[in-house]
């Protein structure tokens, strides 16, 4: 993850010029949100999340009311290949969709400029937080939930991703709009990276506590329990840096645990 | 509620979940300890949806969805797994044959899964093809129904997919020659130390191995004053 802010074109702009005198109301940025739920309905590997996008910033074509050549040229801009974290495009949403209401560019910027020049890191920024960090700790927070029994575990998973995730989608596409690409300065400085840390530490810190939980309800760290469980993990640490995949390993505990409970039975 | 419609709508909740995991939301729904027990509602057995769910989370808990990457289709895995559960425990097998046969189907369904996202996103290569020909003549109309196909197409192959898989895997297991084994299915024996192996290889610094340790230590303690 970067933290310079030298990959920001129109760092000094708001994005957003006087042009058509048209802007994105609270509605418009309402639409922007729910398409950019959308942004992977079509992913695939040439264009990635080209159709996507594309989608997403079609409000503004219709607000344009562009047609002809004019609607030809928009439509191939925004169909050109596009791929980044899904939370974090709707910072690159809101900039283009602002800049393109006024002109065919975004803070002096061409639209492709912005595009890939925000892409990379914000996808890197993204990725690291919301897939690495966020979903893991949701994950092992709605286990605990289940190990110590109730039935609100995946609810506990549910809120405790989505309250940060849709809080940020919903910032991206308003500081995007209002600031345009200079807005992605916020997720690519110290203070995201520190909140990556914390997300992490506190993931690792729920791991140990479910591990603790699991054991608690499953033999009261029976001596036998803690060595196949350490055996396990070791092989399953091992697997995992040679890059075995983690269903495989998964399979391999299953089918041991089901020749104990035959054994057991 | 009979066998074939319980499935049914398993599969159809399959496909639902499967679109949250890859085309549109991404809310985690799709997420197998959410999507375990929603099947657990509709089997009518929620324990059982969270006891399964909670497991394949635990399998997959560092399994990064980016990108190009080749993942697991958990959504899938989550259905197929309480639903085959159960499908099983309606049909009378013990309580613990019922999880490990439900786990052990879901596990490999999530890699059948996978391989089915591959071949949705090769189908979107013409859904974009057919955005880019209307995109050429200025007409978005393209866009929008490539969208639609998108999302429609990964919803039914989601369906179709959980659909034969719990269909074939009951009864194959309805039909095996030898009873049922009795007893409990130790999940946590080794989803758990996968989980932890998980995070601790994708642990970058030696804190967040320290924070794990922490973890450990302080459910031991708190659990030992309960």
């Amino acid at each position: 993850m970067r933290d310079d802010a030298s990959v920001i074109p129109g760092s000094e702009s708001r994005g957003v010029g006087t042009g058509t005198g048209l802007t994105l109301g609270a509605g418009g940025k309402l639409g922007l949100f729910w398409r950019s739920l959308l942004l992977q309905s079509v992913w695939n590997p040439r264009g990635m999340q080209h159709v996507g996008f594309c989608f997403a910033v079609l409000p503004v074509l219709r607000r344009r009311r562009l047609d002809g050549d004019a609607a030809k040229a928009f439509l191939e801009r925004h169909l050109e290949f596009f791929n980044t974290n899904p939370t974090m495009a709707t910072y690159i949403i809101g900039a283009v969709a602002a800049g393109e209401l006024e002109a065919d560019e975004v803070g002096g910027e061409t639209v492709a400029d912005v595009k890939k020049s925000l892409s990379g890191p914000l996808g890197m920024a993204g990725d690291a937080l919301l897939w690495g960090s966020l979903r893991p700790l949701a994950g092992l927070a709605g286990v605990m939930v289940a190990l110590l029994g109730h039935a609100w575990a995946a609810v506990a998973l549910l809120v405790l991703y989505n309250v940060p995730h849709l809080s940020l989608r919903a910032r991206g596409i308003a500081a995007g709009v209002a600031l345009g690409p200079a807005a992605a300065r916020e997720v690519l400085g110290p203070r995201f990276k520190k909140a990556v840390r914390v997300c992490r530490a506190a993931g690792a810190f729920t791991a140990g506590i479910v591990l603790a939980v699991a054991f608690r309800g499953s033999g009261d760290f029976e001596p036998w329990r803690l060595v196949a469980s350490g055996g396990f993990f070791a092989l399953a640490y091992a697997a995992a840096r040679l890059g075995i995949p983690a269903t495989v390993v998964g399979l391999a505990g299953a089918v041991g645990g089901l020749v104990l409970m035959v054994h057991g039975s | 509620m009979s066998d074939g419609t319980l499935v049914l709508l398993l599969a159809l909740l399959a496909g639902a979940l499967s679109v949250d995991g890859t085309a549109a939301l991404q809310l985690m729904f799709s997420q197998p300890l959410v999507a375990g027990s929603l099947a657990g509602l509709v089997v009518g057995d929620p324990i059982l949806g969270l006891t399964v769910g909670a497991t394949l989370q635990l399998v997959w808990i560092a399994v990064l969805p980016v990108g190009a990457a080749a993942f697991p289709d958990a959504a899938l895995a989550g259905v197929v797994g309480v639903g085959l559960a159960g499908l099983l425990s309606r049909a009378g097998a013990p309580a613990g044959w019922s999880v490990a046969a439900g786990i052990i189907v879901a596990l490999v369904s999530g890699a059948i899964g996978q391989r089915a996202i591959a071949v949705v996103r090769r189908l979107n290569v013409r859904y974009a093809a057919y955005a880019a020909q209307r995109a050429g003549l200025g007409d978005p109309g393209g866009v929008r129904v490539a969208v639609a196909l998108g999302i429609a197409t990964r919803f039914v192959v989601g369906a179709i997919l959980a659909g034969a898989i719990l269909g074939v895997s009951f009864v194959a297991l309805q039909a095996l020659p030898f009873a049922p084994p009795a007893g409990t299915f130790p999940t946590a024996l080794w989803a758990v130390p996968l989980a932890a192996a998980g995070i601790a290889a994708a642990a970058r610094t030696k804190t967040e191995w320290l924070f794990m340790g922490a973890g450990l230590v302080f459910g031991v303690i708190v659990l030992a004053g309960r």
